[in-house]
């Protein structure tokens, strides 16, 4: 706070955590009626209610949480290997553009082209549908975001390991991941915020039948239930709000 | 004899970068091979470390061919212009790399490494990161780092290349002294004659991929494509 002495710095904070008190402020509101400045009271019984999963929201939140997991491992790993693999490629220039295509379509008509397999394959509605339909987005996002580490300098670090007596498996233990470690984070979060977030791909190949957290705020939103829309949207931002300051605190003050 | 390369050739798409090269090197010699940029030096180095594979032709090693070998086996060290440190580790960690590979056990690892920050002047850098060092620094690590597995034989691909005049000959002096100590035979590429002179037991010119072994340095001096008549000439002139 002692940095916020210019009024556009003052300005700027405000902008960006006024948000965020506004949402917490609705989810403990009873009721605020306009023209009124600050809600008639405020109670805690939304809060409370998380524990007995009112709503389904707990649910959601683990749900939510699974998915993302899954989907920044999965694609985090496979992202890291495939994007070595097309380094070593002599076509790899036409691969990395490859991975543009899954990205380039909006995943609203990206999943709609795709439905029809999702159905055919019994998979639409499913939790697992849902995690292979974010990752036919996410593998090539963690590919294209991973591929710039397979430069000069790391097929040199891999040359040096190697005369000094590394076998492959020490070479890829001892150096490649612990150097590429810092971007393999990144791309996790990355990664973990895009399927957290995700809206249409999950509406139309869950059906409605998986309620992740996002689709849940949406739906809050719909029913004009702006208290039960502010406390969902209080637990959706928790968990990237916690990777962020795990990312700040261990990621980047370590490697810079 | 240490090692004894046979009729090596190699060629990148349709350029040919090496044409029948042929060279012996006994064992505590120094061969300095002199040559321009582009001119196949550094690819000659990696194909003895076996970073690279060779067309045609052989490697021997102390008698043994080594042509199929991986480059972790062959116990050949491969060091580049840049000194390439682990940026995960610090100076302690970067020279003790091979030995904990080895799986040395931890007291000799320590005991090796200290004799060695000791004889490189790094005692009072061993928990530096490799950005917290000098360049100098930095190629004192990558000399510790290769020379405390004791390699029968040391590739140096323009080690000094991008240091200041002065760090440049300390590190020759320093190169001199430990390679001394240590016993190591190696092969030191440049393109600075007076590198090539100084560091070398026998000394090499290499051009357009075809490399030359002379007698002695004055045969060296003598030839005039090696273009250390020029310098000479040169600095008498001034």
């Amino acid at each position: 706070m002692k940095h916020l002495k210019h009024p556009i710095a003052i300005f700027a904070f405000l902008a960006f955590t006024m948000p965020y008190v506004l949402l917490f402020v609705l989810s403990i509101a009873n009721v605020w009626n306009f023209p009124q400045l600050l809600p008639s009271g405020y109670s805690t019984k939304r809060w409370s209610g998380l524990s007995e999963n009112t709503g389904g929201l707990l649910q959601s939140l683990q749900l939510s949480c699974m998915i993302g997991l899954i989907v920044a491992t999965f694609s985090t790993i496979t992202g890291f290997a495939i994007s070595r693999s097309i380094s070593l490629h002599s076509k790899r220039k036409y691969l990395l553009f490859a991975c543009y295509f899954p990205l380039a379509l909006s995943p609203v008509i990206y999943s709609l082209l795709l439905n029809h397999f999702f159905i055919l394959f019994n998979l639409s509605g499913t939790f697992i549908g849902i995690v292979i339909a974010q990752l036919i987005i996410t593998i090539p996002f963690g590919i294209l975001l991973l591929s710039s580490l397979w430069n000069e300098n790391m097929r040199s670090l891999e040359q040096v390991s190697a005369t000094l007596g590394s076998n492959l498996r020490q070479t890829f233990f001892r150096v490649l991941l612990p150097v590429a470690l810092p971007q393999l984070l990144v791309c996790f979060f990355q990664i973990f915020l895009i399927s957290w977030f995700e809206y249409g791909l999950t509406t139309i190949i869950g059906v409605g039948k998986v309620q992740t957290l996002t689709l849940k705020v949406y739906q809050y939103i719909g029913e004009a239930n702006i208290f039960y829309a502010a406390l969902s949207s209080c637990i959706l931002i928790f968990p990237p709000a916690i990777f962020l300051w795990l990312n700040k605190r261990f990621v980047f003050s370590k490697f810079n | 004899m240490l090692l004894n390369i046979q009729h090596i050739s190699k060629t990148f798409s349709t350029e040919l970068v090496l044409e029948d090269i042929s060279l012996t090197l006994k064992e505590k010699h120094t061969l300095s091979i002199l040559g321009k940029s582009g001119c196949g030096k550094s690819t000659l180095l990696k194909i003895i470390a076996g970073l690279v594979l060779q067309d045609n032709g052989h490697i021997l090693l102390n008698g043994k061919n080594i042509n199929i070998l991986p480059a972790n086996l062959r116990h050949i060290i491969y060091m580049s212009q840049e000194p390439l440190l682990f940026p995960h580790l610090n100076v302690f960690e970067n020279i003790a790399f091979g030995l904990r590979i080895k799986k040395e056990k931890k007291p000799i690892i320590e005991e090796k490494v200290h004799q060695l920050l000791v004889s490189l002047g790094l005692q009072s850098h061993q928990k530096k990161m490799p950005h917290q060092l000098s360049g100098g620094q930095k190629q004192r690590v990558n000399f510790g780092r290769s020379l405390i597995l004791n390699p029968p034989l040391l590739l140096l691909d323009e080690p000094f290349g991008n240091l200041d005049t002065q760090t440049r000959a300390e590190m020759q002096q320093l190169f001199k002294k430990v390679s001394g100590e240590f016993n190591i035979a190696s092969i030191f590429v440049t393109h600075d004659i007076k590198e090539a002179l100084l560091m070398g037991d026998v000394i090499g010119y290499m051009n357009a991929g075809q490399l030359i072994i002379y007698d002695n340095k004055k045969s060296f001096i003598a030839d005039s494509i090696t273009g250390a008549q020029q310098e000479i000439t040169f600095w008498q002139n001034l």
